[in-house]
Parts: C-alpha cells; structure tokens; sequence
C-alpha cells in the first residue's frame, strides 16, 4: 500500500460523500462520479490489488476534459439544466468526454489540463465575485491541486506530486459541495423542461 | 488505374439488393403489397449515397477505436475463446442501445436517424435508408469497448454482424415469432419501433437482442388491434435522398434561429426532438396527433421511375468500383468522387421530387 492508494482512497471518499449528499445538484454529483471512479482506479492501482493502468488514465484524462468542465458549469450556472438534469449533463458529459478523446487521438496531452485549469479558474472568480470564503478555499484548494501536480511538486519520501493533487481535490471538491446546498432551494430547470415527455417526431 | 481490392462491403451491397428482390417477390406471390417503386428505389438511393459518405467516416470511427484502444487497452483478449465474441456482442450491443436511443431522443442526432424512418413502407429497402451523416457522434458510444482493449477487428466483425441481422427485421412477411421476441429483435417488435402511432413513438432500441429495452422500459409489443402506421410524424414529401438527411437539420437551425435566449437555442439541439418553446404541453398534444398525415405524393410518370431505376444501377456498380479502388486514392480525389456522388443524387432527386409534385398537382 502506498502513498498515492491512500490518497487516492481519500479523494474516493470524498468523491462517494457528494454523490449521496442530499441536496447536491445532478452536474455536481456527476462529475464526482467521474473523479470516484478515477479515483477508484487510482486505489486498485496503487495499492496492487487489481492494477488497470489503461483505466485509470482514462478516467483521470475523463475527469480532466469533462468532469472539471462540467463542475464549474454547474457551479456558474446552478438552475441551469446541464446542473439539474441528468439528461443534460450526461449529454455535456459526453460532448466534453469526446472532444477529449480526439484531443488525445491528436496527442494533444495539454487539452485537459487547461480545461481543468480554465474550469477551477472561472470557479474561483465566481467564489470571489460572490463573496463565499468557503467556495473561495475549495476552488482554491482545486486550484493548488492542479498547480502542484502540473510543477510535479512532492516531499519525499511521504508525498508524490499526485497525492497532493488527490488531496487537494478532495478538499475542494468536499467545499464546493457543500455551497451547492445553497442552491439546492431553486427552481430546477429539469422541473420545467420534464413536462416535454410526450412522443417524439 | 487503380487495383481493385475486395472488402466486405462490396459483397454485402449486391447481396441485401438481392435480399430486396427476393423479398419483392415474395410479397408479390403472397398477394401483398409491401413495396411501392419510388420510395423503395429511395431507400435504396439513401443507402448508396450513405455508404460513398459512410466510407469515409466508418474509417475515422475505426481509426480512433484503434487509437484509444491502443492508448488505454486495459485487458488482452483471446480471439480464438468464444467468450470475447459473445461478450463484445452483448457489449457492442447494449452500446448500440444507446446509441440507438440518443439517436430518437437528442434532437440533433435525431436530425440524422430520421432519414432512416422517413420511409413511409416497411420492407428490406427500409433497412437500407441509412443517414449520411451519423457517423460524427456515434463512434464515442462504443469507446467503452475500446477501453476494454477489445481488438479493432474484434470491434469491426461484431459491428458488421450486429448490421446485418438488423436488415432481416425490416419486413411485414414475418408475423410475431412466440418465445423468441422475449430476448431478441424481431419483425414484429422492430415494425414497433418504425410506427408513428403513439405507443410506438420511442420503444424498441435493440439492434440484436430486445432484453435491453424490456431492462430499461422502452420495450412495446406490437398491437393486434392498432396496426402500425410506418414514418415520421411530420412527412418527409420529397424522394430527394440529400434532402432526406438535411431537412431536419435546416429545421433545427431555423427553429434555433427563432429563439430569443441561449437556453432556448441550446434546447433545440439538445432537448427532445418534441420539445417546444416554454414547454407548452397544449402544443406538444396537437403535434402527437399528427399521426394521420401522409407523405403527398403520387406516382411519378414512368421515364421518371426509369432514371431513378437507373440512378440506381450505375450508383450502385460506381459504389462498388469506389469502395474496390479506394485505398490507392488520394484523399482529395476520395473527397472529390464523395462530393461528385452527393451531387449526382442531389440533382437527381431535384428532378423525381419536382416531377412527382407535377404529377400530384396535375391529378
């Protein structure tokens, strides 16, 4: 068992903690899907129990392209559908999740981190627009969790660079769950646009 | 001049044409009427033009299948085990379950499925209706498979096979099948899928196997008592294969174009293909009873139905030639024929469409 499986193991948790949080919008819990089951993959990984490196990366580089993405959509927009109904954020999911594929068919490796970058970027105005010390230390955290891996920064021999990135998420993503709830009270999109469930052309 | 190279495709293409006749004349034994000229020399013409297109983007789908499965492949499968085939199949096809159903219930892949329903028959033909422009976003579903590490040939036979069997279902000669409709697509449970009545709209996604729809609750069993009206709700009136895959699209951008908000724009390519504006349900019902109306044309005259029968002949073998020699042209001159073909049956579609709107008007 190493650093980066209990690490990983912490970033899980956090990750399980928003999905059942009662009161966390669908975007929201979503994406902390993603990062769950990257982070998932992270622990099977590095503790050895069932290494699938394939897998692993594939849903960090997910978590990167779409998974970011989708968060800070949610966050900015709130009532938005992309942050209240399934339907729509798994469709912004997919969208984003496939643009990164072809990213990666292109070797263009920079294509996650600056959406991640972007995504946390347009969280902390937001946080700061809004006067909200816990959103401004969560997408803070999220942003440290990013400018320390992208330098590979680490204490060796207890930390590596993607234990603080696992940790660092994990604190900011636990923050910027928890001011969801402020939204939780608000007209749902999805409340307004599932009316439509008559026949299709 | 280049080799000509065999591939499948060149195979199967004469092969479901043949399927066509036979069927014909089945149907012409039986004393039933299944098949009306133009619109099956339509379907035919939609699938000749789709396949000049499709070549094209079936390779860009099997490049970044071959891509990601080499970048992210996490097991190593044996291809001589029966398990990876039954498992890629069950896989491939829950994938395409999905894929399937996005294609009816997101407005802008709808735009591209729809011209595989605008036929208002149901004969093999239909099944040869397929969109030219599906390929953009139907490679993405099947990446799982990819990530799995299942071998690209794996993901190329399993994706032919799933094809194929879907062609058969396309018929009326077959009634309902007892047991076998409980786990598999069947005539009579896809003749579901194509009506336009209101308890088909959105049922039986299944490409092979009918467990997924009965797992996720769009499973409908045909109705004895409801005989099913085939097509699309608002008609298609036109035999113009090019317009078959572009008039939902220029639909979609005019209503887009309409709206006065960015939520509203947005919605009408990524909402259901029955949304409306504010969500007036009053509006939705009068548009789920459009069921009655019927594509408006009538025959067209008889030299009219010859050049369509021979666009089709010359089409066809110009397919076959393209696909036989295609890998020793150069992408531009690819992109060239591709263009040229779209054209040709655009034009021609011009002149059945405007001959059959004579002929109906005249009457």
């Amino acid at each position: 068992m190493n650093s980066l499986a209990l690490s990983d193991g912490v970033l899980l948790i956090a990750a399980l903690a928003i999905i059942i949080k009662p009161g966390a919008s669908t975007g929201i819990r979503l994406s902390a899907a993603v990062f769950g089951a990257a982070a998932l993959l992270g622990v099977l990984r590095f503790s050895t129990l069932l290494p699938l490196p394939g897998m692993h990366s594939f849903f960090s580089g997910l978590g990167a392209s779409a998974a970011y993405p989708l968060l800070a959509a949610a966050f900015l927009w709130p009532d938005s559908a992309v942050a209240q109904s399934w339907r729509f954020a798994s469709i912004f999911l997919i969208i984003a999740g496939a643009l990164g594929l072809i990213a990666s068919a292109l070797e263009f490796s920079l294509w996650g981190n600056i959406l991640a970058m972007l995504a946390v970027i347009a969280l902390l105005l937001k946080s700061m627009k809004d006067r909200d010390v816990m959103a401004v230390i969560g997408s803070g955290s999220l942003l440290t969790a990013l400018l320390l891996f992208s330098s590979q920064f680490s204490l060796p021999p207890a930390l590596q660079p993607g234990d603080f990135l696992h940790l660092f998420m994990a604190l900011g993503l636990t923050l910027m769950a928890s001011r969801s709830l402020r939204f939780s009270q608000q007209t749902t999109f999805a409340a307004q646009t599932d009316v439509n469930l008559a026949p299709s052309d | 001049m280049p080799e000509f190279i065999f591939s499948p495709t060149i195979v199967v293409i004469p092969l479901l044409i043949c399927f066509v006749v036979v069927e014909l004349g089945i149907s012409r034994l039986l004393g039933r009427s299944v098949y009306t000229f133009q619109d099956s020399i339509t379907s035919i013409n939609i699938g000749i033009m789709s396949q000049f297109v499709n070549a094209t983007g079936a390779v860009i789908s099997a490049f970044m299948y071959a891509i990601i499965q080499a970048k992210y492949g996490t097991f190593t499968w044996d291809l001589t085990s029966p398990f990876t085939w039954i498992f890629s199949l069950l896989l491939y096809d829950f994938m395409y379950y999905w894929v399937h159903r996005t294609g009816h219930e997101v407005n802008m892949f709808w735009a591209s499925h729809i011209t595989h329903h605008s036929s208002e028959q149901f004969n093999l033909s239909t099944a040869l209706r397929q969109a030219s422009t599906g390929f953009y976003f139907k490679w993405v579903f099947y990446m799982p498979l990819a990530i799995l590490g299942i071998p690209v040939q794996v993901f190329v036979i399993i994706g032919l096979i799933d094809l194929l069997y879907q062609v058969w279902v396309h018929t009326r000669l077959v009634g309902r099948l007892g047991w076998v409709e409980l786990f598999l697509v069947t005539p009579s449970n896809h003749r579901v899928h194509h009506g336009k009545n209101d308890y088909c709209i959105d049922k039986n996604y299944g490409g092979v196997f009918s467990f997924w729809d009965r797992l996720f609750g769009t499973y409908a069993d045909e109705r004895a008592d409801e005989p099913v009206k085939f097509g699309i709700k608002t008609p298609l009136n036109s035999w113009n294969p090019v317009w078959s895959n572009l008039h939902y699209w220029v639909g979609i951008f005019r209503k887009a174009g309409a709206q006065s908000n960015w939520r509203d724009k947005l919605m009408c390519f990524f909402g259901e293909p029955s949304w409306v504006p504010g969500g007036n349900p009053a509006e939705v019902t009068a548009k789920s009873s459009l069921t009655e109306e019927k594509m408006e044309h009538a025959e067209s005259p008889a030299l009219i139905r010859l050049s369509g029968l021979l666009m089709t002949v010359f089409s066809a073998g110009l397919l076959v030639l393209y696909l036989g020699s295609k890998q020793q042209l150069p992408p531009l001159v690819q992109i060239l024929i591709v263009i040229f073909a779209v054209l040709a049956f655009a034009s021609a579609g011009l002149l059945w469409s405007k001959a059959s709107k004579g002929e109906a008007a005249h009457e």
